[in-house]
C-alpha cells in the first residue's frame, strides 16, 4: 500500500479490557523516517495502541509486521530487540549514575570492566545524536535539567539501535525552550531515517514536527493524514466528534461584587508581588506555562504554600491563612494539578470521597449518620452528574474525568464562596471536559467566584470571564477574555517582552 | 492455559477504568470472608480428625487463647489502618503495664487507683508515640526505641523479679468467668465490636481511613491527620494496658519477661488477616479473625502434639502466604 | 494539630530519641561497664539477658562471690540470639583485654560449640554454667559448675512419688509433662531425668508449652487438659512458674490440684502462694544465686591450684555455711538441689549455705 517505505505495519489490532473495547480492529502504518503524531481523547485508545507496540500489553487479535516481517512483541525485551522504543513521561533515568552509566545500563555490554572513559567513549555518538554532543558524559544524571534527562533516555534507546522511537508526551513537564530542545531532536531523528511516533495533547506541536496525524476516537483509528492538509478547526473536529465552540459553556452576565481581593501577595514561585481582584460570579482564568507563577498564586491564596507578605480579603476582611484548613474554614476551596497525589482518596469510595471535607456536616456527636451522608453525596454526585451507582465504587478505579468530578464535587459540601482550580481538566477527556467546564460555569453562576490556573491556552480562553497572564513569575496583565485574542495569549505566557510588562488592574 | 486467561481476565476487568470497576470493598469483604471460610474449614477438618477439638469448652479456650494476641491486634489494626505500619513496641508496653499494675497492688494502693494508674500510664505512653508519629517520624524506629525503654523500665519496676499482687481483689479480672465465658474472652469480643463500630461509624474512623488511605489528600482536605496516628497509638496503648493487668490479674504475679514474641503474634494476626499495610483499607475485624485463627491453628497443633518449633513454621508459613497473596493482588490491580 | 514545617521537629525528634535509646540501653544492662582491672583480675560472662529473673539472681550471686574473692566481673549479655552471642565472643577475644577466667552460658547450646571452641584456645580457664555442655565438647572447657538438670528433676520426681504415697485422694497412674521449648537443652535433660527416676508413672503427653512463664503454662494446658482429665494425676512441669499456669488450667477444668491432681515444678521462685495452699506437693531449691556464685568459684578454685579432679561432685548441701573455697575443682561441679515441702513451717525452717528460702528463693 505504502510501498517499500512502510516500515511498521499493525493490522486489526483488537484489545478488551473485561466488557469494554479499548482498541477495534485498527490499522496503523509507519513510514521510515517520518514523525508521526498520534492524537486521541484519553481513552480512545493510542495508550493501549503505543502499549501493544512497546510490549506492555497483548493484543488479543491483529498482526504486527516491522520491516516486513510478523514479529510477536510480548515483553518490552522482545519489541526492544524487534527496535522500538518507548520513552514514557516518567524517566526511568538513574540520577545517582553518570549520564554515561545510565545510557550503557542494561544494555547487555560484553566486557566486563568498565572505565569511565570507554564508557564515555561508548556513549559519545549517542548523545550527539540528540544534541548532546557538549555535555560531558561522566556528569551525574541527576544534574540535568528535566529535558536533558528525557534527552539522556533517547540516547539510552538509540545506543540500543532503535528504529521506531515512541515519544509518550514529551513536552508534557517541560519549559519552552527546552521543548524546543526536544522537537529539534525529534526532526533530526526523522532526517536519518529512523520513525517517530509522537503521543500528544498539544495540537500545536502537531503542526510543528509531525509529517502524517494518526487520530483515534472510541477505539478505533482515522487514516493517517498528512498533516499538511489540514487545518487546526478539522483537526479538532476530527478529535472530538463536534465543534470546538460546542466545548464551552456560554459567558455568564451576572458577574457581582467583589469577593475576594489579593494585594502584594509575594509567594514561593512568584518573582513580584501579584494583585488582582475575583468577583463573585466570575471565572478567573490564570494563564501561564509550568514555572510562570499561575500555580504559585493559586497555591499561596489556598494556604498550600506559604506567603511571604501582602493580603489576602474576603468581602473586605483580611484573612490569616497559614494552612489549607485556615483557607477551608474561610470557605475557600483547592483543588490541586496533582489529583493522584492529594485530590483523591484512591482506595477508599467514591461517597467517602464526597463527605470528606464536610465530616462534621454528616455527623452528630462524632458519630456518623449514614442517612445524612448519602444524601450529601447523591447532591454532590448529581450536581456533577457522577452515576449515583458508582457512589460505592473505589475512587481510583474511575476515569480520569469521573475523579475530576469526584475531586471538584467533594468541595461543594462546604459550600465555599470561592474556588481555586488547578489545570481543572489535567488527564481528563474530552467528553468529561467539556461537562466539567458546564459545571464550572454554573457554580459561577450561582454566586461562587472561581479562579483556576491553566497552561492551556484554549481552555482559559473559552472558559474563562477575565485572563491574567503569567510568565516567570510576573503577572503580565489582565484582560476580559473576549478582548484577548489566541495570539496575544500565547505570546504573553511564552515571551512577553514584546507587549508591555505588569499589567495589574 | 484457559484456566491462566481467564484469571487474566478478571484482573484486566478490574484494571480498566472505565468499565465500571468492582470496589475495593468488595475485596475486602471478600478477604474476609476468606478468612471466615478458612476458620469453618479448619473447625470442620479439626473436628474430623481431632477427638475434642470440636467441643464447646475447647472453642471457648481457642477463644481465650486468642484474646491476648487478639486486644493488642485490635489496637494495632488501627495503626496499621492509619499508614503507619506497626508499632513494635506493643509486647513492651504490655509488660511494662503488668509490671506496673503489680508494683501498684503489692504496694497496696488499691484496686481501682491501681487500674486507672495504669491504665493512664498505658494510653500516655501510647500517646507520646503517636504524637511523635504524628509529627513524621518513622513509626517503626519511634516504637522500636520507645520498646527498648519499656522494656528497661519493666525491668526497673520489677527488679527483675517476680512481683506478686499480693491481694486478691484484681483476681477476679484474671480469671473470672461471666456466664461461663471467661473475662478475657468477653474484653475480646465486646473490643472487637467497639473497635468495629468506631471505625464504621465515627467521625474518627472516618479520619482514620482516609488519613491511612492518603495523608496528602486528607491533609489537602483540611482533616486533622495528626490525630489519627495520636489516637491510633494512644488506643494501641490501651489495649496494651488492659492485657497487661489481665495476665498480672490471672496469676497475682508479674515479671519483666512475660509476653514473649507477643509484637510478632499480633503482626501475624494482621498480616494473616489481610489488613493492607499501605492503610486505609481493612477493618479491625479483620484483625480479630486473623488472631482467631491463629489460635485456632495452634490448638489444632497442639491437640496433635506437634513441638513449638512445628507450631512456629506453620504460622510463620501462614504468614508468608497471607503476605505473598496480599502482594500478589496489589500487583495485579496496580 | 497545625501545619508546621517538619525541619526542626525532625532535629528535636532524633536527639528525643537517641536519648531515649541511650536510656534505655542503660535500663537493660546496667552492669555491662563496670570492668576494672585490678585485684585478682577481671571475669567475663558470656550469657543470655538479666530480664529474666533467674538470670538476674545468678548475676547477684556471680557478683557476690567475686566481690569476695577480689575479682573483677563483666557480664556480656546477648538477646536471646546465639549469634550475637558469638559475635559478643568474637569482639571479646579481639579486644585483647587481660581476663582470668570466663564463663560460658549459651543461648542455644549445641549452636555455641564454636564459641566455646574459640574461648577455650585463648588459653584462659572457661568455666561452663548452667547449661550442660553437649557430649564430645569436653575439651574446650575446664569444668562446668551450676545445675545438673537429670539431678533436678529426679528431685522432683522422688517428692512426687512420695507425695503420691501420702495422698489419700489421688491414685498416681496417668499424667502429663509440660516441658520447656524444643531446643533448649536443660529441657530436653529434665524430661529424662524426671521419667528416669519415676518408670512407675505413665506420662499420657509429654507437652511443648513453647516458654517458661506462667501465661505460656497456662495457655498450652487450657488447651491440653479438657482432653486428658478424667485420667489425670499427676503433672510434671519443668519449673514452678509453668506450674503456676497449669495450677490454673486444672482448676478451670474442676480438678483441685493437691486433691484430684498432684503437681510438681521443683524449681522455687519468689511466690509461694500455689505451694503454701497444698497446690504443688512441693519445691526444690535450684537457686540461680548459688549457681552464679559457685561458678566464680571454681575459677578461683582452679587459679589457687592449677589443676582440675577428674569426675563429679555435689557441693555438700549444709544449712548453715557455704562450701569451702579450697580445693580443686572436679569436671562437674553441681549446686545442691534439696527439696522443700509445702508448708509454712517447711519453708521458716529451711536452710541452705546460710541463706533462707526466701533469700535462695528470690526471684
Amino acid at each position: 500500500m505504502q510501498g517499500e517505505d512502510t516500515l511498521l505495519r499493525m493490522h486489526g489490532i483488537a484489545k478488551r479490557y473485561g466488557s469494554v473495547a479499548a482498541l477495534q480492529g485498527v490499522d496503523f502504518t509507519l513510514r521510515r523516517g517520518e514523525v508521526m503524531a498520534l492524537l486521541g481523547e484519553n481513552g480512545a485508545g493510542k495508550s493501549t495502541l503505543v502499549k501493544i507496540l512497546a510490549g506492555l500489553e497483548r493484543p488479543d487479535a491483529g498482526t504486527i509486521e516491522i520491516g516486513g516481517e510478523i514479529v510477536t512483541l510480548r515483553s518490552p525485551g522482545q519489541s526492544l530487540r524487534a527496535g522500538v522504543a518507548y520513552v514514557t513521561q516518567e524517566l526511568s533515568i538513574i540520577s545517582s549514575l553518570s549520564i554515561a552509566e545510565n545510557i550503557c545500563l542494561g544494555g547487555g555490554d560484553d566486557h566486563f570492566v568498565w572505565t569511565q572513559a570507554r564508557l564515555a567513549a561508548k556513549v559519545r555518538p549517542f548523545l550527539a545524536l540528540v544534541g548532546l554532543g557538549d555535555i560531558d558524559p561522566g556528569l551525574a544524571a541527576g544534574s540535568l535539567s528535566l529535558a536533558q534527562q528525557q534527552l539522556v533516555e533517547i540516547a539510552r534507546l538509540l545506543s540500543r539501535d532503535a528504529r521506531i522511537l515512541i515519544l509518550d508526551e514529551p513536552t508534557a513537564a517541560l519549559s519552552d525552550a527546552e521543548i524546543e530542545k526536544v522537537k529539534a531532536v525529534v526532526r533530526k531523528l526523522a532526517a536519518e531515517g529512523r520513525s517517530v511516533i509522537y503521543v500528544t495533547h498539544r495540537l500545536g506541536e502537531v503542526f510543528e514536527i509531525g509529517d502524517r496525524v494518526t487520530i483515534f476516537r472510541n477505539g478505533r483509528s482515522f487514516d493517517p493524514a498528512p498533516v499538511k492538509d489540514l487545518d487546526i478547526d478539522e483537526l479538532i473536529e476530527h478529535l472530538l466528534g463536534r465543534r470546538l465552540d460546542q466545548m464551552f459553556p456560554p459567558r455568564g452576565a451576572g458577574i457581582g461584587p467583589v469577593a475576594m481581593s489579593v494585594r502584594d501577595v509575594i509567594a514561593p514561585g512568584l518573582a513580584e508581588p501579584v494583585s488582582f481582584d475575583l468577583r463573585r460570579g466570575e471565572i478567573l482564568g490564570l494563564a501561564g506555562q509550568l514555572g510562570s507563577g499561575a500555580n504559585a498564586i493559586v497555591k499561596a491564596i489556598a494556604g498550600a504554600e506559604p506567603r511571604r507578605g501582602g493580603t489576602i480579603s474576603l468581602g473586605g476582611r483580611p484573612l490569616t491563612l497559614h494552612s489549607v484548613r485556615d483557607a477551608i474554614a474561610n470557605g475557600i476551596a483547592y483543588c490541586s494539578d496533582d489529583r493522584k497525589r492529594d485530590g483523591i482518596f484512591g482506595v477508599r469510595k467514591v461517597i467517602e470521597n464526597l463527605t470528606a471535607p464536610s465530616l462534621t456536616r454528616i455527623s452528630t456527636g462524632g458519630l456518623l449518620s449514614g442517612r445524612r451522608e448519602n444524601e450529601l453525596a447523591t447532591q454532590l454526585a448529581g450536581f456533577f452528574e457522577i452515576a449515583v451507582g458508582r457512589l460505592g465504587s473505589q475512587a481510583g478505579k474511575l476515569s480520569g474525568g469521573n475523579q475530576q468530578k469526584v475531586a471538584l464535587g467533594k468541595w461543594l459540601g462546604i459550600e465555599p464562596s470561592i474556588l481555586l482550580v488547578e489545570e481543572p481538566t489535567r488527564g481528563v477527556d474530552v467528553g468529561a471536559r467539556a461537562e466539567i467546564y458546564h459545571h464550572l460555569r454554573t457554580l459561577a453562576e450561582r454566586g461562587l467566584g472561581i479562579a483556576f490556573a491553566s497552561s492551556d491556552n484554549q481552555e482559559v480562553l473559552g472558559l474563562a470571564d477575565t485572563v491574567a497572564t503569567f510568565f516567570r513569575g510576573r503577572l503580565v496583565r489582565m484582560a476580559a477574555a473576549e478582548t484577548l485574542d489566541p495570539e496575544e495569549l500565547l505570546r504573553d505566557v511564552t515571551h512577553p517582552a514584546s507587549t508591555e510588562a505588569g499589567g495589574a488592574r | 492455559m484457559k484456566a491462566m486467561r481467564a484469571v487474566v481476565g478478571i484482573f484486566a476487568t478490574d484494571r480498566n477504568t472505565e468499565g465500571e470497576a468492582r470496589s475495593q470493598a468488595r475485596w475486602r469483604r471478600a478477604a474476609t470472608i476468606a478468612m471466615l471460610a478458612a476458620i469453618a474449614a479448619a473447625i470442620v477438618v479439626g473436628g474430623i480428625t481431632t477427638p475434642n477439638f470440636l467441643t464447646f469448652n475447647n472453642l471457648l479456650v481457642v477463644i481465650r487463647n486468642a484474646s491476648i494476641t487478639g486486644i493488642v491486634a485490635l489496637g494495632m489494626s488501627y495503626v496499621t489502618l492509619s499508614g503507619n505500619l506497626f508499632a513494635l513496641s506493643a509486647e513492651e508496653l504490655a509488660i511494662l503495664s503488668a509490671c506496673v499494675f503489680a508494683w501498684l497492688m503489692h504496694a497496696q494502693f488499691g484496686l481501682l487507683a491501681s487500674l486507672a494508674a495504669t491504665l493512664l500510664l498505658a494510653a500516655a505512653s501510647g500517646a507520646v508515640q503517636g504524637g511523635i508519629i504524628a509529627l513524621g517520624a518513622d513509626p517503626i524506629i519511634t516504637t522500636l526505641a520507645f520498646g527498648a525503654l519499656f522494656r528497661g523500665c519493666a525491668s526497673l519496676v520489677s527488679e527483675n523479679k517476680n512481683i506478686a499482687l499480693g491481694s486478691k481483689a484484681a483476681e477476679w479480672l484474671g480469671t473470672g468467668r461471666p456466664l461461663g465465658v471467661p473475662t478475657q474472652s468477653w474484653a475480646f469480643v465486646i473490643l472487637t465490636l467497639a473497635a468495629w463500630f468506631v471505625i464504621e461509624n465515627t467521625r474518627f474512623g472516618r479520619l482514620l481511613l482516609l488519613t491511612g488511605a492518603n495523608r496528602a489528600a486528607a491533609t489537602a482536605t483540611g482533616l486533622r491527620v495528626g490525630e489519627a496516628a495520636l489516637v491510633a497509638v494512644t488506643l494501641l496503648g490501651i489495649g496494651c494496658g488492659l492485657v497487661g493487668i489481665s495476665a498480672a490479674a490471672q496469676f497475682g504475679l508479674a515479671a519483666a519477661n512475660l509476653f514473649a514474641g507477643l509484637n510478632i503474634d499480633v503482626v501475624a494476626a494482621i498480616l494473616v488477616g489481610g489488613i493492607s499495610l499501605r492503610g486505609g483499607q481493612g477493618s479491625p475485624i479483620q484483625a480479630a479473625l486473623g488472631a482467631t485463627f491463629i489460635a485456632l491453628m495452634q490448638n489444632f497443633m497442639l491437640l496433635h502434639d506437634l513441638s513449638t518449633g512445628v507450631r512456629m513454621t506453620v504460622v510463620g508459613c501462614l504468614v508468608a502466604a497471607a503476605t505473598c497473596a496480599f502482594h500478589a493482588l496489589q500487583r495485579s490491580r496496580a | 494539630m497545625t501545619h508546621r514545617s517538619h525541619g526542626p521537629n525532625h532535629a528535636v525528634l532524633k536527639g528525643g530519641l537517641a536519648a531515649l535509646a541511650v536510656a534505655a540501653a542503660f535500663a537493660v544492662a546496667p552492669g555491662a561497664q563496670e570492668a576494672r582491672a585490678d585485684g585478682n583480675g577481671l571475669i567475663v560472662v558470656f550469657m543470655p539477658p538479666g530480664t529474666d529473673n533467674y538470670l538476674a539472681q545468678w548475676q547477684v550471686g556471680a557478683r557476690d562471690k567475686a566481690k569476695a574473692l577480689g575479682y573483677d566481673i563483666k557480664i556480656v549479655e546477648n538477646s536471646r540470639d546465639q549469634a550475637e552471642e558469638d559475635s559478643q565472643v568474637q569482639q571479646e577475644i579481639a579486644s585483647g583485654e587481660k581476663v582470668a577466667g570466663y564463663i560460658w552460658w549459651p543461648f542455644v547450646n549445641a549452636a555455641g560449640v564454636g564459641s566455646l571452641r574459640a574461648l577455650s584456645q585463648t588459653g584462659v580457664p572457661v568455666i561452663a554454667t548452667n547449661q550442660f555442655p553437649v557430649k564430645g565438647a569436653e575439651k574446650y572447657w575446664l569444668a562446668y559448675a551450676g545445675v545438673n538438670d537429670f539431678f533436678n528433676a529426679q528431685v522432683a520426681a522422688k517428692m512426687l512419688l512420695k507425695a503420691c504415697k501420702e495422698s489419700k485422694t489421688v491414685k498416681c497412674d496417668k499424667g502429663l509433662i509440660f516441658t520447656f521449648p524444643a531446643g533448649y537443652s536443660a529441657g530436653s535433660d529434665r524430661r529424662k531425668g524426671f521419667i528416669e527416676a519415676a518408670p512407675e508413672l505413665k506420662v499420657i503427653d509429654t507437652v511443648d508449652t513453647g516458654g517458661f512463664m506462667q501465661q505460656e503454662g497456662y495457655k498450652v494446658a487450657s488447651q491440653v487438659i479438657p482432653a486428658h482429665k478424667k485420667d489425670l494425676s499427676w503433672v510434671y512441669t519443668e519449673n514452678d512458674s509453668l506450674a503456676t499456669g497449669v495450677i490454673q488450667a486444672l482448676k478451670e477444668n474442676g480438678l483441685q490440684p493437691g486433691k484430684d491432681v498432684l503437681v510438681v515444678g521443683g524449681t522455687c521462685h519468689g511466690d509461694t502462694t500455689n505451694l503454701l495452699a497444698g497446690e504443688m506437693v512441693g519445691t526444690g531449691i535450684q537457686a540461680a544465686y548459688l549457681e552464679g556464685a559457685q561458678s566464680v568459684q571454681t575459677i578461683y578454685k582452679y587459679l589457687a591450684t592449677k589443676k582440675v579432679e577428674d569426675g563429679e561432685v555435689y557441693l555438700p548441701a549444709d544449712p548453715d555455711k557455704p562450701p569451702p573455697d579450697e580445693g580443686a575443682p572436679h569436671k562437674y561441679n553441681f549446686i545442691p538441689n534439696p527439696s522443700v515441702g509445702n508448708t509454712k513451717e517447711d519453708l521458716d525452717k529451711f536452710r541452705l549455705w546460710g541463706m533462707t528460702f526466701a533469700q535462695l528463693c528470690n526471684y
